[in-house]
């Protein structure tokens, strides 16, 4: 009897992680694929060699987030699918969530589509340099008031975790960015660009999220 | 910290779910408190121990002692 009910766990753990390594990579590399083309066509009908190494890395990043969010949004708009992609127990568990993955899904969002068309504007890309702006800050902005709803329906684990993030963030930055600012100054490495800056920030706050996770050992597949 | 929770939650007979909605926390809380990769907050385990009707020290055990 036990057997019976504590064998399928393990099976349905592994067809977890199986679904959510296919759908990334599947979904990573349609996009890639989609977006490296895209951007090697644009480069030659622009006469540019190459696209600038900053503008590669920030829009693979907005990619990034964008793509989360839109399996976290996925599985909150569906809890089955949500069951099986997100880090929960069960779909009742994605319908008791529903209210934060709808918000940090949209915020998610917002701040990769922010991002995108900052690394699409003017002198490279085709985004005239005032609609990149508003994209760009009006995304982050929103994007800000969306992880605000989110934080506001947290409960008090979650609450602690985006505390520790954003600690864990915050030293991350004054590492990474106040290293890479200090060599710069002395001469050791180039300097950021604006646009590195920024990514730097996106890329440091995911990171810090996913120590801050795996450090209370959460990223274990439910 | 190691604590009991899971044992006084089975001895009601409650899922993580039913206890966390009379807690008004969440399951991955309630999980995260039970695998010991979370201690909860001063108010949630006061609220708890009283749940359950015992002291806060039986429900988490801190193995610290004072030095003599």
């Amino acid at each position: 009897m036990t057997s019976k009910t504590e064998t399928p766990r393990p099976v349905s753990k592994w067809r977890k992680v199986l679904l959510q390594f296919t759908v990334g990579m599947a979904a990573g590399g349609l996009v890639g694929y989609g977006a490296g083309h895209w951007a090697g066509d644009y480069a030659a009908t622009r006469g540019l060699e190459d696209i600038p190494l900053s503008i590669e890395i920030a829009g693979m990043v907005a990619v990034i987030y964008v793509l989360v969010a839109a399996l976290v949004l996925v599985g909150a708009a569906s809890p089955a699918i949500g069951a099986k992609m997100l880090n929960v127990e069960d779909a009742d568990e994605v319908r008791e969530m529903k209210a934060q993955f709808v918000a940090s899904g949209i915020a998610m969002l917002l701040w990769g589509v922010a991002l995108l068309g900052l690394a699409l504007a003017e002198p490279v890309g085709p985004i005239a340099a005032p609609v990149a702006l508003a994209v760009g800050a009006g995304g982050l902005l929103a994007g800000l008031w969306f992880a605000l709803k989110s934080y506001r329906a947290a409960d008090e684990l979650m609450l602690a975790m985006n505390l520790e993030a954003a600690a864990l963030a915050y030293g991350l930055v004054l590492v990474v960015v106040g290293g890479w600012g200090m060599g710069a100054h002395l001469g050791y490495f180039p300097a950021p660009a604006p646009l590195d800056l920024l990514t730097a920030f996106y890329v440091l706050v995911l990171v810090a999220t996913f120590i801050a996770v795996a450090r209370r050992g959460m990223l274990t597949i439910r | 910290m190691e604590n009991r929770l899971k044992h006084y939650r089975e001895a009601k007979g409650w899922s993580q779910g039913e206890l966390a909605r009379r807690l008004g926390v969440s399951r991955q809380t309630i999980n995260a408190v039970e695998t010991d990769k979370y201690d909860p907050s001063l108010p949630l385990a006061l609220r708890m121990a009283r749940l359950f009707e015992v002291a806060v020290p039986e429900l988490f055990i801190d193995q610290w002692e004072p030095e003599a």
